[in-house]
């Protein structure tokens, strides 16, 4: 058990720089950048950013002169000593590495004087990755972008995950208690009204989705009986409804696998003989069927203890919870990209913690698993 | 708190304030639950700041508190007026329009009882320039003299910009050209001083409550991250007498639904700029008092990108801007009492300043099938494949849907709508890499320099790729300009111009449609959305 856990964090190691290094990436091809907006900013002022943010640094000139040539253009990929600037002298000014010129801070006729900035050029991706990796190993993901660098990702993730883990307890109570019985009721009773009535509810339930759900909710229970607050997560009363949302549809999946457990365990060789020594029927569910018939619902809790530990964008956006989930979507709508790196190795650390607990669970669960 | 259902009362006895001149909208039927909170705070909903410092600050929803933590020189007047007294009693202007003299008051008090000075500008003008601020607003204080090469790091030394505190209550401007609208830039949020000693001390959190040392009429005292922002009267404020709220709280939410549920319970008494869109027809219907409909003070357009084919051709973009009815737009789309543009200026400055706005083409299908024919494409024949780009909205999916078919009808042409996520449609605008792209202006400062410089050879935003050496010019002259008259004329010929160069379709001047309880007195319609909770108080 010991080696096996071990070999499975080593793995999970593995992945999570896996899945880093491809957002990473992926975060930097898509299109648009962190500081487009809807008026654009000056050459400079974009500059001056990238340079504070650490993906842009500024080339000096290292004499005084004027200027009587700019050789290179904004957006041009300049090589290692490349002249970029023609002083009055006859003389240049080059780059000293190579990169993506992000803008040019003179024009003809400029005086420079030395160590004066002249053009701002990008960080080779490359580079990027490596700083930014080496300081991720220490668990420093610098600062968001969307706060003016006033606040770390750390900080905005610590204010804002535990209100989302404290819905996904909840909301998981919720589902595992309503969910698990419901489904080895209607297993154990398959074709019966019982099993019926549950099933067609929890198949609502799976096919409703909170955006359905969490509105009439709201509709009924807040707007027209007034009994819980409309949005917010300031009062247990308003912690009700949401939790409730997102509960009952995760409740509506868990009856749904446990119930089909139950049918394929009691078929099983094991029952009829539990059955056939003359065990009372209640001795056989408790003991021997319902191990079995809540494993796939076991399966199934690893990532969806991930998913609702981190929120859902639609349960905290409906009642307005200030969650951690929105970040998911604002963080890669704005690029905003120490961000999103925040929340990927969250949710991917969470994802990689819970299906090895899952799998823990498991040798418990089932006597034919064994883990060496 | 459980909200208690809302009820139904006939004998509210209410008064309604007048309604302003400008208004587009205002009901007469007031609605019940319109009672002042007896605690006597203001309660709104804001999109939720992330960071509140005055020197880095450019959206509209920081911008919307820390306005009312931090008094600039002068403050933004109630309504649309001129500005008036801030932290400087007074100024003078000299006669050439390039040096002006801010007079402090002796009694303007920073919450930790420092009087503010002359030289708390000077920190906080340089703080917001130095390059390592790397503020998205410095391009705002490039009106003064010198400031754009140190924003620049072109010079480090900051007595080569033209700010000089004189005495500890003096402070002179110097400015690169007349900037006549100058008096409403130092209005902003970028001007305003910041605390040099509690910067010092905290660096990058000083803007927490615990930490934060304001001077504006309201103080920070609860920021719940993403959630609420409270703010309390600041009893130190030079003007106390005159705040008669006790306090404010900014409720976070970015669901217009929400938003609106929030305000019809009764927590909530302003919803600036939430309104659910399929909400403002039924609210006009029903006539309600507070349901109101201001003017902004800007246009919506879709840019015809210059330097390709087919809107290389001036006599197509003639075609193309007469072709599209822009008040079918207004009445079947957007509804909520917007007018329809013939030109780039928004319509209200004649009061402001006596620009009178120059008229563009208006919509005439006849001369616009005759002049593409001219162009070498009857009935459209010849055209190359035309793309309307916007971002992912089903505003605009409507919009678009609507001028292809009207394109279709007059034209002949067929267009095709590709919508993009926002950051995607940046992009694709700033590559130039477009036919016919959305965009839009709102006035920076109440001057309609503030549309035209757009449309400079190097402006950023001139995403449309026009270059007039003539209009550039004309920009320079009206920069050089001081007298208000031949000021008007040089705008105007600017703006006739582009009416008649046309790198964009002008469609839109914007509304503003907000939710205001009856009781709420003291908010006036203003073109820029800035509303100084000092002047607020409930009847």
């Amino acid at each position: 058990m010991g080696r096996f856990v071990v070999r499975r964090l080593l793995s999970a190691v593995l992945v999570i720089w896996v899945i880093v290094t491809l957002s990473f990436f992926l975060m930097r091809a898509a299109p648009g950048g962190p500081f487009d907006a809807d008026r654009r900013l000056h050459p400079t002022v974009e500059a001056n950013l990238w340079v504070t943010y650490g993906m842009a640094d500024m080339i000096r000139s290292h004499k005084a002169g004027r200027v009587t040539d700019v050789l290179i253009q904004k957006g041009d990929t300049v090589s290692s000593h490349q002249p970029i600037l023609r002083l009055d002298d006859g003389t240049t000014i080059s780059s000293p590495r190579s990169g993506e010129c992000l803008s040019i801070l003179v024009t003809t006729q400029d005086l420079v004087k030395p160590d004066q900035n002249v053009a701002a050029l990008k960080t080779p991706l490359v580079q990027q990755y490596l700083t930014a990796m080496a300081s991720y190993l220490s668990l420093d993901f610098g600062v968001t972008f969307s706060s003016e660098g006033q606040r770390t990702v750390f900080e905005t993730i610590a204010q804002t995950a535990p209100i989302s883990m404290e819905l996904g307890i909840y909301a998981m109570l919720i589902a595992l208690f309503l969910g698990i019985p419901t489904g080895l009721v209607a297993g154990l009773r398959p074709n019966s009204w019982v099993d019926y009535t549950s099933m067609s509810m929890a198949m609502t339930g799976v096919s409703l989705s909170e955006i359905v759900l969490g509105p009439m909710l709201i509709l009924v229970f807040a707007v027209h009986l007034g009994w819980f607050e409309l949005s917010g997560w300031a009062t247990p009363s308003a912690k009700i409804l949401p939790a409730l949302t997102l509960g009952l549809i995760y409740a509506a999946y868990f009856a749904r696998l446990t119930r089909g457990g139950m049918l394929d365990v009691i078929r099983q060789d094991y029952i009829r003989t539990a059955r056939a020594k003359g065990l009372p029927e209640s001795t056989i569910v408790v003991r021997h069927a319902l191990r079995g018939a809540i494993l796939p619902s076991v399966t199934f809790l690893g990532p969806a203890l991930a998913g609702t530990l981190t929120g859902s964008v639609v349960v905290e956006r409906i009642y307005n919870i200030p969650g951690v989930s929105e970040f998911f979507v604002s963080g890669a709508l704005n690029r905003d990209y120490p961000l999103v790196m925040g929340v990927v190795v969250l949710y991917s650390g969470l994802l990689v913690v819970m299906n090895l607990l899952v799998d823990i669970g498991y040798a418990f669960l089932d006597p034919r698993v064994k883990y060496d | 708190m459980v909200l208690s259902p809302p009820t139904v009362s006939s004998s509210i006895p209410t008064t309604t304030s007048p309604t302003p001149a400008s208004a587009v909208f205002r009901g007469t039927v007031v609605p019940p639950n319109q009672k002042a909170p007896a605690d006597n705070v203001f309660v709104f909903v804001e999109a939720g700041p992330e960071f509140l410092d005055p020197n880095k600050i450019s959206e509209s929803s920081g911008n919307q508190i820390a306005m009312n933590l931090f008094e600039p020189l002068l403050n933004y007047a109630r309504g649309n007026g001129p500005p008036v007294p801030g932290v400087a009693a007074k100024y003078e202007v000299s006669p050439d329009g390039l040096t002006y003299t801010f007079h402090l008051r002796k009694n303007a008090l920073w919450s930790n009882g420092r009087t503010v000075t002359a030289q708390d500008f000077v920190y906080s003008w340089e703080r917001g320039l130095r390059p390592a601020t790397a503020s998205r607003n410095a391009q705002l204080l490039w009106y003064i003299r010198g400031a754009k090469a140190y924003n620049q790091g072109q010079s480090t030394d900051f007595s080569t910009v033209g700010v000089v505190a004189q005495d500890d209550f003096t402070l002179t401007v110097e400015l690169e050209t007349p900037t006549p609208f100058f008096p409403h830039l130092v209005c902003y949020i970028a001007y305003a001083p910041v605390p040099r000693e509690t910067i010092e001390i905290y660096n990058e959190n000083w803007t927490r409550p615990e930490n934060m040392v304001v001077n504006g009429p309201f103080q920070l005292t609860e920021w719940a991250f993403r959630d609420r922002i409270v703010m309390k009267k600041n009893d130190r404020y030079w003007d106390a007498e005159n705040v008669r709220l006790a306090g404010a709280v900014a409720l976070h939410t970015e669901n217009e639904n929400t938003a609106f549920q929030l305000y019809e319970s009764g927590t909530v008494h302003w919803t600036p700029a939430v309104v659910p869109a399929e909400k403002i027809p039924i609210l006009m219907r029903d006539g309600r008092a507070d349901f109101h409909i201001d003017p902004l003070m800007c246009v919506s357009y879709y840019l015809l990108r210059m330097d390709q084919s087919p809107f290389d051709n001036p006599a197509v973009r003639r075609a193309f801007n007469m072709a599209i009815d822009k008040k079918r737009i207004v009445d079947h789309v957007l509804r909520s009492g917007q007018s329809p543009a013939r030109n780039l200026v928004p319509p209200m400055f004649e009061p402001i300043s006596g620009y009178v706005p120059a008229q563009g083409d208006d919509y005439d299908p006849e001369r616009a099938r005759k002049l593409l024919a001219e162009a070498g494409y009857p009935n459209g024949t010849g055209l190359p494949a035309i793309e309307m780009v916007f971002n992912t909205f089903e505003g605009n999916r409507l919009i678009g849907e609507l001028v292809q078919r009207n394109l279709k009808e007059t034209l002949g042409i067929e267009i095709t709508l590709i919508n993009m996520e926002w950051k995607s449609l940046l992009q694709t605008l700033q590559r130039g890499d477009f036919h016919f792209g959305r965009g839009g202006w709102c006035a920076d400062y109440p001057d309609p320099m503030t549309f035209l410089e757009v449309f400079d050879s190097r402006g950023e935003s001139n995403y449309a790729g026009y270059k007039s050496a003539e209009y550039d010019a004309l920009l320079a002259q009206i920069r050089k300009t001081a007298h208000v008259t031949a000021r008007n004329d040089l705008i105007q010929k600017a703006e006739k111009l582009l009416n008649h160069d046309v790198p964009m379709v002008p469609f839109y001047f914007y509304t503003r449609s907000y939710l205001l309880k009856s009781f709420v007195r003291g908010f006036e319609p203003q073109y820029q959305d800035h509303h100084l909770l000092k002047y607020i108080y409930f009847e």
